[in-house]
């Protein structure tokens, strides 16, 4: 219909098949229709085979976990186990392969290593990362207990380490190494070193990862010189994933790293006491106050390290030295709480915040005048980690100290770590803690720091408290009180409304007045 | 007059012609690479070591900021799903920009919030902080009020008040999942380059079943406007960004879920007011920043961490959005025009930027045009119905195309739609968004761009419901 009621009488053959635009659209559109069916075709059937596939390997995996189960409890030998979990076809072998590899814990990875290496994994893995004949080699040198040298660079070695490097590459490379870095240790050590030889940083990647995992045996020392070339630049894996794998070692493996620590560039010796500090920490989570440290360690840190020219370096042995609990330490802290750069002073004063430098709260107090807010905040945080004696500390310097910043400082630590909602409910105690509270809350009105206060008085606390909070806040002309006050007012039965009548009218007045001044 | 007329006609519809190869030849290479760089991804990904990341103390802590206007209805929702993501060591800030709804209110009332007085630093310029908001007992989690200034000044005051070397941009109607900050976080941990920007998937929640902020439910929403605007995430997220990124030329990371890094940020001035779209004008600056400086960054963007988000419900909330990203892109890529073809700027000078300029921000114009002046030229004659037929099919096939290689990159990677029915359902809209969806958001699009040159510089706010009336997890599940 519409054509008939066009205004030019055009051929098609004038138009478009001169140009072959109708020819050029015809098959291009003639393309893509046929593409979008069969990628409709290919979707359908990857989904139906990857149901199929999935069903098969779920059935496996049910009758597997009770071999696997009976062959841990050792009430089937893997000799037995083996022929039984390697029946089937591929979805069969996938299960077996996820269990293995699923149920490997510390109690359960020899014989898991053990049924994986009577499945062929083991050796399937070891050729897809190493090549055939190099895990033929790696094989038979941990069979056989041998010593294995690594081969020298050749000139095709070197090229086809620039095309192994690829991603594409690399990939299938990295997941057979990921696999094997869950074997026990006797395999994955030997795998895991001649992984990192490997030239693409995926395949790096991995095995640093598995030898912090499994704390595979001389791993420090290995890792310590990777450490050493990332930070000289002389490979690409990334300093944060050594040091992920360094910190999962146990602080009795530390001795190991007394050597390095007089070596190497200020960057390195940084990173390495970093990693130190975050091994401690996290000991010291996990079992406090057990910690213990070579003589020449704890020397090296209290000698060497709080003098050291980097300043990185100098504060991150603020942390390992906090660990020490000696005279000497402490002595040590006082030395780097006074130390010129910001970040030395910032680490030293969180190192104090354990009970053993209770003695030390004096000199944390003394930085919450430091120019620099960091370290202003940690001192504060570190006096409020001493519990009552910190935080009764902390408000005795909030009280006395004529420093602004210091003061707005304490002010939001209170308010953060809950302390302020204590002393206000302590206003209506009498006596002492009474005045005392009644002291801290006017100096934090005058700072402006009156929200928490309003909230309080707002509510619907005991009479007494809400006095008691009128009365503090009377002087602040804030608009959280003028809020707090209006909501009294509209509030009938408020036994406080006459008194909130009376401020709101004083503050309207003058607000009034100061307006016509202006106008 | 009328010979005029049909000269015209014909060669526009030459131009047009032109056009949509060129485009579509662009997207299929990108198609290809991101299919490349996706399934390599995937592979990879299953054997990566996040364990090991959630447990290290060297994994750098992260502080979450959650810019909010008038999202009363999400935003608990959200702030769950943070508290809950494994990450070692974390920190929210809901940032309310001066909403007029129940946004603070909600929050005080869940998180039972005390109003506080804490030091506001500002580093970055942004507009008065009206309050604070904290509980002592759930020490991670700090809301602030700031008076209405938009995203970018929500942003910059939450950038304020971070503690940590990075943080992270979500949108406060979003669900993270439980592990995609570690997954997001993985680049930046894995390189030994500064990763200043990475970027994770978003995807479309409407349908979804959500309760206490975890998504308990898969599922495609009812409309057939949410199902489009899924099957057009899925093309996005997966087929552009991934090939972009395989080219190190990211250009778009979406702020719905971004990881930045936080030192390069405040550098470049924080988010600027420039555009409405910050986010990709924050990704275009810290390129020319740290290119002008001569540092090594990386810039990337992941496929595996997602985030869900809730898409518009109605046309009008879509043509709001879509006119305000359109108007975004377009101010970014003026802003840098003189990046496009610049070999200073790499792969993403010589191929990024004329991509986004010429054929995302301002191709859509031509595509505008097309969608009106080919059915035009068969109304008036100037193109038989042939013809006419074949462009229709050639449009339909190949767009189809394109969204039907995203769901199999989605089924051969990600497979997050669980059933037949989601297949099924997602090979169909595949075809049906190009019959009347993919114009319609053109011509939105379009209007975008034409929002530009008539100088707006306003945003555009598109009210959300919340993702789904809550649903409790089945038994066992």
């Amino acid at each position: 219909m519409a054509p008939s009621l066009a205004c030019g009488v055009r051929k098609e053959d004038e138009l478009f098949q001169t140009q072959g635009l109708t020819v050029i659209v015809k098959w291009l559109a003639v393309g893509a229709i046929s593409i979008d069916a069969g990628l409709v075709v290919f979707i359908l059937s990857r989904r139906a085979a990857h149901n199929r596939f999935y069903s098969r390997k779920d059935a496996a995996q049910k009758r597997f976990t009770v071999i696997i189960a009976e062959c841990f409890a050792g009430r089937l030998s893997s000799e037995r186990a083996t022929p039984l979990l390697k029946a089937g076809g591929r979805p069969e072998r996938e299960a077996a392969r996820t269990l293995l590899l699923g149920s490997i814990r510390a109690t359960t990875q020899r014989q898991a290593t053990d049924l994986l290496v009577a499945l062929g994994f083991v050796r399937q893995w070891a050729e897809q990362a190493f090549g055939k004949r190099r895990a033929q080699q790696l094989l038979r040198s941990i069979t056989q207990d041998e010593g294995i040298s690594s081969p020298p660079p050749t000139p095709r070695r070197r090229q086809s380490g620039r095309l192994r490097r690829w991603r594409v590459f690399s990939i299938s490379r990295a997941v057979a190494v990921s696999r094997l870095g869950r074997l026990s240790p006797e395999f994955s050590s030997c795998f895991m070193q001649e992984a990192l030889r490997d030239p693409s940083p995926y395949v790096g990647r991995m095995a640093l990862a598995a030898i912090g995992r499994n704390y595979i045996p001389n791993g420090l020392p290995i890792l310590l010189e990777e450490l050493r070339r990332s930070v000289d630049g002389e490979t690409e894996l990334p300093t944060r994933s050594i040091q992920t794998a360094l910190v999962r070692y146990p602080v009795s493996e530390l001795r190991h790293l007394t050597p390095y620590l007089k070596q190497g560039s200020p960057r390195f010796r940084f990173l390495a006491v970093n990693s130190i500090r975050e091994m401690c920490a996290k000991a010291e989570s996990q079992h406090p106050g057990g910690l213990e440290f070579s003589a020449e360690l704890r020397q090296w840190f209290l000698e060497e390290a709080v003098r050291d020219e980097s300043p990185d370096v100098r504060a991150r042995s603020a942390g390992v030295i906090g660990h020490f609990h000696s005279p000497e330490a402490a002595e040590a802290l006082r030395l780097l709480m006074e130390d010129s750069n910001e970040f030395v002073r910032l680490h030293s004063v969180r190192a104090c915040s354990d009970p053993y430098y209770s003695g030390m709260i004096g000199d944390t107090l003394r930085r919450i005048t430091d120019q620099r807010w960091r370290v202003r905040e940690a001192a504060v945080k570190t006096v409020g980690s001493f519990q009552a004696t910190g935080r009764q500390q902390l408000e005795q310097y909030f009280l006395d100290t004529t420093d602004r910043y210091a003061s707005e400082q304490i002010g939001e630590e209170l308010q953060r770590s809950g302390t302020a909602l204590q002393i206000v409910s302590a206003l209506a105690m009498p006596d002492g803690e009474g005045s005392r509270a009644r002291m801290v809350c006017c100096k934090m009105a005058e700072l402006g720091m009156v929200s928490l206060m309003a909230e309080e008085l707002a509510s619907d606390k005991s009479l007494d408290l809400r006095s008691q909070l009128l009365e503090v806040l009377s002087a602040s002309e804030t608009p959280q009180f003028l809020d707090a006050l209006r909501s009294i007012v509209a509030h009938r039965a408020d036994p406080l409304k006459i008194k909130a009548e009376v401020l709101l009218r004083a503050y309207e007045g003058k607000a009034t007045d100061a307006e016509e001044r202006k106008n | 007059m009328k010979a005029n007329v049909f000269h015209f006609l014909e060669y526009a519809n030459v131009v047009f012609l032109v056009y949509f190869l060129a485009a579509n030849a662009v997207y299929t290479l990108l198609m290809c690479l991101s299919l490349y760089a996706v399934s390599l991804h995937s592979k990879f990904a299953a054997e990566k070591p996040y364990g090991d990341m959630a447990d290290s103390p060297i994994t750098p802590p992260i502080t979450l900021i959650v810019p909010a206007y008038n999202e009363e209805g999400a935003i608990v929702d959200t702030v769950l799903s943070l508290r809950d993501l494994n990450y070692p060591g974390k920190e929210i800030l809901v940032v309310d920009d001066g909403s007029d709804d129940g946004t603070v209110q909600r929050l005080i009332d869940r998180f039972q919030l005390r109003r506080v007085d804490v030091i506001y630093r500002e580093a970055l310029k942004t507009a008065p902080v009206k309050a604070f908001y904290h509980n002592p007992e759930m020490q991670e989690l700090l809301v602030m009020a700031v008076e209405h200034g938009g995203k970018s000044c929500a942003l910059n005051a939450g950038i304020n008040m971070a503690r940590s070397p990075y943080f992270c941009t979500v949108d406060a109607d979003s669900i993270v999942e439980k592990d995609a900050l570690l997954r997001l976080m993985a680049p930046v941990v894995q390189s030994t380059q500064n990763t200043v920007v990475s970027g994770g998937i978003v995807r479309i929640a409407n349908g979804c079943g959500v309760y206490h902020g975890i998504i308990t439910r898969i599922d495609l929403a009812q409309s057939w406007l949410e199902r489009c605007q899924t099957v057009e995430y899925i093309r996005t997220f997966l087929f552009g960004r991934p090939g972009w990124n395989a080219l190190n030329a990211t250009f778009i990371t979406s702020g719905a879920f971004c990881l930045l890094h936080k030192e390069s940020v405040i550098e470049v001035g924080g988010f600027s007011r420039d555009t409405v779209t910050e986010d990709i004008d924050m990704i275009a600056s810290l390129r020319r920043s740290l290119t002008d400086k001569k540092r090594a960054f990386r810039i990337v963007f992941t496929t595996d961490p997602i985030c869900w988000t809730e898409a518009p419900r109605t046309v009008k909330m879509l043509a709001r959005q879509r006119r305000r990203w359109q108007l975004g892109l377009t101010q970014t890529v003026m802003k840098n025009f003189d990046m496009t073809f610049n070999p200073r700027f790499g792969s993403m000078g010589l191929l990024s930027m004329p991509f986004h300029a010429y054929l995302e921000a301002l191709g859509c114009v031509v595509e505008a045009l097309g969608t009106f002046l080919i059915p035009i030229s068969y109304f008036l004659g100037a193109m038989p119905l042939r013809t006419f037929m074949l462009f229709m099919f050639l449009a339909v096939g190949y767009g189809t195309l394109l969204s039907m290689g995203s769901v199999v990159m989605e089924e051969l990677t990600l497979r997050r739609y669980p059933t037949w029915k989601h297949v099924a359902l997602l090979l169909s809209y595949a075809v049906i968004e190009n019959l009347g969806y993919r114009q319609m958001v053109t011509l939105f699009r379009a209007h975008g761009v034409l929002q530009y040159f008539a100088g707006r510089k306003r945003w555009e706010a598109v009210q959300h419901k919340g993702i789904s009336p809550r649903t409790a997890p089945a038994q066992g599940a």
